[in-house]
């Protein structure tokens, strides 16, 4: 028990230091990737609880109102669950490229909520604006290939899509 | 029969709207303020977490930047060594208007009105025992005029052309001169300033430098006492040096020792021909 509380502040303190690292670095979110690795692997309730939690740190110490972040999560990966409907998420080639596109989603829904709920306004269109979220994307999608590889080869090739905690 | 109990949350399709739901009611509470309890808290925790990745990452980020412009830095660097040395040739410039005023104001607080001086400027020249000067007869200048800066001396002219002269400086071997010991500060030291003389010698230029001889075995003299030129043929208390390594044989008929320049003569730059004399 004291080892699952103690992995799980590590996890927390981990996942808080490695987003603002890259988010200040690169302007890349890890936790979206990571949240989109953890679909379909844990509980969805219990993903969404723990994200909601996180996101309101995030929101803290980038100085947005509380529940930007978690907005912007809730509604790609709903768009993202809109994808599933009409193709498979989970195998092949196209899942890839509509983990991209909510990634892709995830960026620009982010800034205009961003601007929405701080500015009181959309901003200027600004093509740079999606092609830094395309650029972005891409670099998420490797990362995200990169997760999923490595939780095959601790899994095995058989369950490689499901996590247990024991 | 078993009953399926079954609520809003086992179908995920309800998360999204609960989840949208959720955090509208955070944002407008956040908005109005609501929640700067949990901000507070939150802010305690996660700040430094924060505040340390951040750190890090402008680290990182200013050390990639400087290791990709390093082509720039290379230029600027380039840049920035010629202007240095630019800098460093126009300092020598103020340097020698800098020591150009300074003897200036030491030949002016000479206060000797009645004589005339050409202002010269010396030029490289190997010889220790000589200094050559960019000025000659188109300004004047004779075999024989005295060179001094202040009331220091210098030496003598000794060639001349129209554009440059030669001057036999007081360790030459060819340089005699008359002169008296006496004590105090030579910057004290005017024409028509009456001095205490200690004792009376001669000076003469040699490989080891500048003799002084036949100084008078009574006078008190010791190391450190000052030699002022008095000669007929070059001008009266002019300050040539500090008398050093004096003899101590008592069985000597006079005392002999060397004399100290005031000025380095490899290090002078402007000098005052005196052509009134």
């Amino acid at each position: 028990m004291l080892l699952y509380v103690l992995l799980t502040i590590i996890f927390f303190v981990a996942i808080l230091f490695l987003e603002s690292f890259f988010l200040s670095l690169f302007g890349l979110s890890i936790f979206f990737v990571l949240f989109l690795f953890l679909y379909k692997k844990i509980d969805l309730k219990i993903l969404i609880a723990v994200s909601a939690f996180i996101s309101f740190f995030f929101d803290v110490v980038l100085n947005l109102p509380l529940g930007c972040t978690f907005l912007s999560l809730v509604s790609s990966l709903f768009l993202y669950r809109l994808f599933s409907l009409f193709l498979s998420t989970e195998t092949g080639f196209f899942s890839f490229v509509f983990k991209m596109l909510a990634i892709f989603l995830f960026y620009i829904i982010t800034f205009y909520i961003q601007r929405i709920f701080v500015f009181g306004n959309l901003g200027y269109f600004d093509i740079n604006l999606f092609v830094s979220s395309f650029v972005k994307a891409m670099v998420s999608i490797v990362l995200l290939l990169i997760f999923e590889n490595i939780a095959q080869r601790l899994r095995g090739k058989n369950n490689g899509s499901v996590l247990r905690f024991k | 029969m078993k009953k399926n109990k079954s609520n809003i949350f086992s179908n995920e399709i309800f998360l999204f709207p609960i989840g949208i739901l959720f955090s509208l009611v955070f944002l407008l509470g956040d908005n109005v303020g609501a929640f700067s309890f949990l901000r507070k808290g939150i802010s305690y925790i996660s700040q430094p977490i924060y505040y340390s990745a951040n750190t890090l990452s402008r680290e990182i980020s200013s050390y990639t930047k400087a290791i990709v412009e390093l082509d720039e830095f290379k230029k600027n660097y380039e840049e920035l060594s010629l202007k240095l040395y630019e800098k460093d040739v126009e300092n020598s410039y103020y340097a020698m208007l800098l020591e150009e005023n300074e003897s200036l104001r030491k030949q002016i607080s000479f206060g000797n009105k009645d004589t005339k001086y050409v202002l010269a400027k010396t030029l490289y020249d190997s010889s220790v025992d000589s200094l050559r000067v960019d000025q000659g007869r188109a300004s004047g200048i004779e075999i024989g005029d005295v060179v001094t800066v202040g009331n220091v001396y210098i030496g003598i002219v000794s060639e001349c052309d129209e554009k440059g002269s030669l001057i036999k400086l007081a360790n030459s071997k060819n340089s005699s001169l008359e002169v008296t010991l006496v004590e105090g500060d030579w910057q004290n030291v005017t024409k028509s300033k009456d001095l205490g003389v200690l004792s009376k010698a001669v000076v003469t230029g040699s490989a080891e430098g500048i003799k002084i001889e036949n100084i008078s075995n009574s006078a008190n003299i010791q190391n450190g006492s000052l030699v002022v030129v008095n000669d007929s043929r070059v001008g009266k208390n002019l300050v040539l040096g500090y008398l050093v390594d004096i003899s101590t044989n008592p069985a000597e008929i006079s005392r002999t020792g060397f004399v100290s320049p005031i000025v380095d003569y490899d290090k002078l730059i402007t000098v005052f021909v005196n052509i009134g004399y």
